[in-house]
């Protein structure tokens, strides 16, 4: 997994852990429906990099953990199918010539680790130290992408 | 919220970190991601000037309580990222080794001063302290071997050195550690007023 797709799916896990894991269920299974799609996508050949998008959807998510609002549970769903989307293909380009194994193996990696990330990032919202740590991991992931992206916008 | 048991999931969290660093290890040399991360981690530590400004931030955070306690280190690092941007696009900063020098001076005093200005006029003051730091580790960002990873490095450290100067902050709940943190506060003031000197 590439430091893009990391830190997209780091985003979504904080957004969907601070939405809370029992409303953010919906948003999960749009994540791995996205994830495999994406995965099957790339196998057929039309996998690619897709850093770019995926940094700007880390930079968008990790405002809305910043900002700590109560967002409307399709946005959630949309911005964890985009970013399911984007780290398949991103994964597959990644592996080269993937073999099914690896493929679903990236799969299974994912959706665990975006599940397990939301059900800490949910756990920290009992607390109020918890949910002040949240909101700055988001912050953090934000600042990230954004700097890479002006990295990129430089380059050309 | 009900209690989710707790072991399963635990050790559902430690599969998944073991599953997804895997990829990692076969794809990339440990040098690129993992160097350029250290190296990003590294340079607001190695530097005092950053390192006393960051704990100045946290300190007036838990002086001026929730919501500025949240606030100041969610706002600095976002306004931080824009001011690196600008030194990543080139675009040239005035003085920013001056700035750096009197956000030590002009944090150090507030918290010195205990001074509880309205919320907006600390998250301003921060926000425009957050561009000169961001900048000078902006402009460090196109030699990373790894620009992301780098780039989290940075923002985690300056973000670590918030959290120690919140919990130094804390101490504030009782009469002689408000002291202290005034102290604290007057301290890195003066170091900033030292940092000026050497930069002017």
């Amino acid at each position: 997994m590439t430091p893009a797709a990391s830190t997209a799916l780091i985003v979504v896990a904080l957004l969907l852990g601070q939405a809370g894991w029992r409303a953010s269920r919906d948003a999960v299974l749009a994540f791995a429906f996205a994830l495999a799609l994406g995965l099957a996508l790339a196998a057929a050949g039309h996998g690619g990099h897709v850093d770019v998008a995926l940094l700007v959807l880390a930079a968008a998510g990790g405002l809305l953990v910043a900002l700590g609002r109560p967002w409307p549970l399709p946005l959630l769903g949309a911005i964890a199918a985009a970013a399911g989307g984007g780290i398949g293909l991103d994964a597959a380009a990644e592996a080269g010539s993937p073999h099914l194994l690896t493929l679903a193996g990236s799969c299974v990696a994912a959706c665990l680790g975006v599940a397990a990330g939301a059900w800490l990032a949910g756990l920290a919202q009992q607390r109020p130290w918890g949910r002040i740590l949240v909101r700055v991991a988001g912050s953090w992931m934000a600042a990230a992408a954004l700097l890479v992206l002006a990295l990129l916008h430089a380059r050309g | 919220m009900p209690r989710l048991p707790l072991r399963p999931l635990a050790s559902l969290a430690l599969l998944a970190a073991f599953a997804l660093a895997a990829p990692l290890a076969q794809a990339h040399e440990g040098a690129g991601l993992a160097g350029g991360f250290m190296s990003g981690f590294a340079h607001p530590l190695l530097g005092w000037d950053h390192v006393v400004a960051m704990l100045a931030v946290g300190l007036w955070g838990a002086f001026l309580g929730a919501p500025a306690l949240w606030l100041l280190p969610v706002v600095f690092p976002l306004v931080m990222a824009a001011g690196g941007a600008l030194g990543v696009l080139g675009v040239p900063l005035p003085a920013v080794e001056i700035g750096i020098a009197v956000s030590a001076i002009a944090l150090g005093g507030v918290v010195a001063g205990a001074l509880r200005p309205p919320l907006w006029v600390a998250a301003l003051l921060v926000a425009l302290f957050a561009i000169f730091h961001g900048h000078a580790h902006g402009t460090e960002l196109p030699q990373a071997a790894s620009p992301l990873a780098y780039s989290l490095g940075f923002v985690v450290a300056t973000g670590l050195l918030h959290l120690t100067g919140i919990a130094l902050g804390l101490l504030t709940r009782w009469p002689a550690g408000r002291i202290a943190v005034r102290g604290m506060g007057a301290g890195i003031a003066l170091l900033g007023v030292l940092f000026l000197t050497r930069a002017a």
